[in-house]
């Protein structure tokens, strides 16, 4: 995996060429980590700014101290970071969605994604309710894919923080989707487990 | 089994991947910062804390005042007792990373909403104009091809539609092409020849993919002997020049009634001065000839007159045909 990484040009970015073709690698993949979060419009600004502060630094990156691909996320969830009131807009608009979706038929990914539209309120409100830190760390892994290790390296914390910080938001999030069987994919009504609503897939 | 993770994974999952706009303003942004490399970089951390996220929009105070004081130093002479070579260096990096950017911003794809773009090209002798799928190239002076050589080019420009016209050196006009590119990139072209009474229309749907997991576009081409005129007319012929990072401040000048900031390139444009009070541009010297062709700007406000001048009518009696390769 490492080898792999090496081998793709991670780590070398100190060459002009070496960060334009890691700019092209990465740009895409962290402007939309930021546009989810802050939404489009912020999200220019600050995926232009993520990678120029990158190439001003760049001789400060260190791959054995982490990824190239954790380095730029952990400069992209700083600058997201000063734009709290932004995010917080955004997932309070989002939680007061009352998704309109027409049933599809079949197909597990539509249903799946039908039900995540559904999910989409609580989900913003869960986000708008963890702290800054659990946020980050959370959306890091979801959203970026980055490892324990690797969210550690981009936010400078221990490994062991990271990862009692997910352990928590995921917590929080599993709270506010208490009615929600993962397993049947539908919602269950608290009192009596019955079915209501949802997307089951029987 | 799903979990919450996979749950949030498909939150916020319909968000599109970056835009052409977003590309050039991120290429634009670390063009800015090659720019500005300073002999003696400040200490590292893991990862480096940024300089605040409102750099494009909103300077800090202190920005704004190096900004300044940049500017004043190209227009009043530095003594050389007073300022040492590395600081004068820096200094001299800092307002050029800050003018690029502040052009970049004012001719970005969003700040087009905001003003009608008109430019105006005086081309030399022996220059071609010729409509392509979804563009006009204006190669000055080459003297080659079959075409008649064109006399000036005048476009058109707002929020994704774009207007060029092509002139004899007599001022008959011979070409209209209008150019309309929507958020998705599906593109409708119109275009009008005189020289022959011939009309054609083309329509290109937006590039595969789905979106969010588009690839980046082609590279700007930086510098090149030709202009090629789409629907972003020259704001976003010269927004994407800028990233090339080849263009520095030098001093001011006055350029039809303004005290325009002067900027310098090597390729593409030559000369480039810009209104210090927008940042739009004033007038440019195109390096793709020996005559440097001279383009004169206006932006205008978005009203209903000057919108009327983005429109191509199809005059009657001619004949469609098919549009040009």
């Amino acid at each position: 995996m490492e080898g792999e990484r090496l081998a793709a040009g991670e780590g070398r970015i100190a060459d002009p060429e070496d960060f334009e073709a890691a700019f092209r690698e990465h740009f895409p993949p962290v402007y939309r980590f930021i546009s989810r979060r802050v939404g489009p419009a912020i999200a220019e600004d600050l995926a232009a700014e993520t990678f120029a502060t990158a190439y001003r630094r760049r001789a400060c990156f260190e791959p054995g101290r982490g990824s190239l691909r954790s380095w730029l996320y952990g400069i992209a969830a700083n600058l997201v970071r000063s734009h709290w009131r932004a995010e917080q807009h955004l997932l309070a608009l989002d939680a007061r969605l009352v998704p309109e979706v027409d049933l599809p038929d079949g197909c597990d990914e539509v249903t799946q994604r039908v039900t995540a539209a559904l999910l989409a309120p609580r989900l913003a409100a869960a986000l708008g309710q963890l702290t800054r830190d659990q946020r980050d760390v959370l959306l890091l892994h979801a959203w970026a894919g980055l490892s324990h290790e690797e969210i550690a390296a981009a936010l400078q914390i221990g490994a062991g923080t990271a990862r009692s910080r997910l352990s928590r938001a995921r917590a929080c999030l599993r709270e506010q989707l208490g009615d929600f069987d993962f397993g049947l994919w539908v919602f269950r009504e608290p009192e009596t487990g019955r079915v209501r609503g949802g997307l089951g897939r029987d | 089994m799903i979990d919450e993770i996979e749950v949030l994974r498909l939150f916020r999952d319909e968000m599109p991947g970056p835009s052409t706009d977003a590309w050039a303003r991120a290429r634009s942004a670390v063009a800015a910062a090659r720019s500005e490399e300073e002999p003696a970089r400040p200490p590292c951390s893991w990862p480096p804390r940024s300089r605040g996220p409102g750099r494009w929009r909103l300077l800090s105070v202190a920005g704004v005042a190096a900004a300044v004081g940049g500017l004043l130093a190209l227009v009043l002479p530095a003594s050389p007792a007073t300022r040492a070579p590395g600081a004068a260096s820096a200094q001299r990096a800092r307002e050029t990373a800050y003018v690029v950017s502040r052009v970049a911003q004012a001719l970005s794809v969003r700040a087009q909403h905001n003003f009608v773009g008109y430019a105006r090209t005086e081309l030399p002798p022996g220059s071609v104009v010729a409509a392509r799928a979804g563009h006009v190239q204006v190669t000055p002076g080459s003297g080659a091809g079959p075409r008649p050589s064109a006399g000036s080019v005048v476009s058109w420009s707002y929020r994704g539609t774009g207007k060029i016209t092509e002139y004899t050196a007599t001022g008959r006009r011979v070409l209209d092409e209008k150019i309309t590119t929507d958020m998705a990139g599906a593109r409708v072209s119109v275009g009008v020849s005189y020289r022959d009474g011939t009309w054609w229309r083309t329509a290109a749907g937006p590039p595969p993919g789905p979106p969010g997991r588009t690839g980046p576009p082609a590279p700007v081409r930086c510098g090149g002997r030709d202009a090629a005129i789409g629907s972003g007319g020259w704001a976003a012929l010269i927004h994407a020049e800028l990233g090339c990072g080849r263009y520095t401040p030098a001093g001011r000048q006055r350029v039809d009634g303004v005290d325009a900031i002067k900027i310098t390139g090597r390729d593409g444009l030559a000369v480039l001065w810009v209104d210090p009070a927008t940042y739009l541009p004033v007038r440019a010297l195109l390096a793709f000839a020996q005559e440097r062709p001279q383009t004169d700007f206006r932006w205008l406000p978005p009203a209903q007159a000057s919108l009327a001048l983005l429109n191509v009518p199809v005059p009657a009696g001619f004949q469609q045909v098919p549009a040009p390769p």
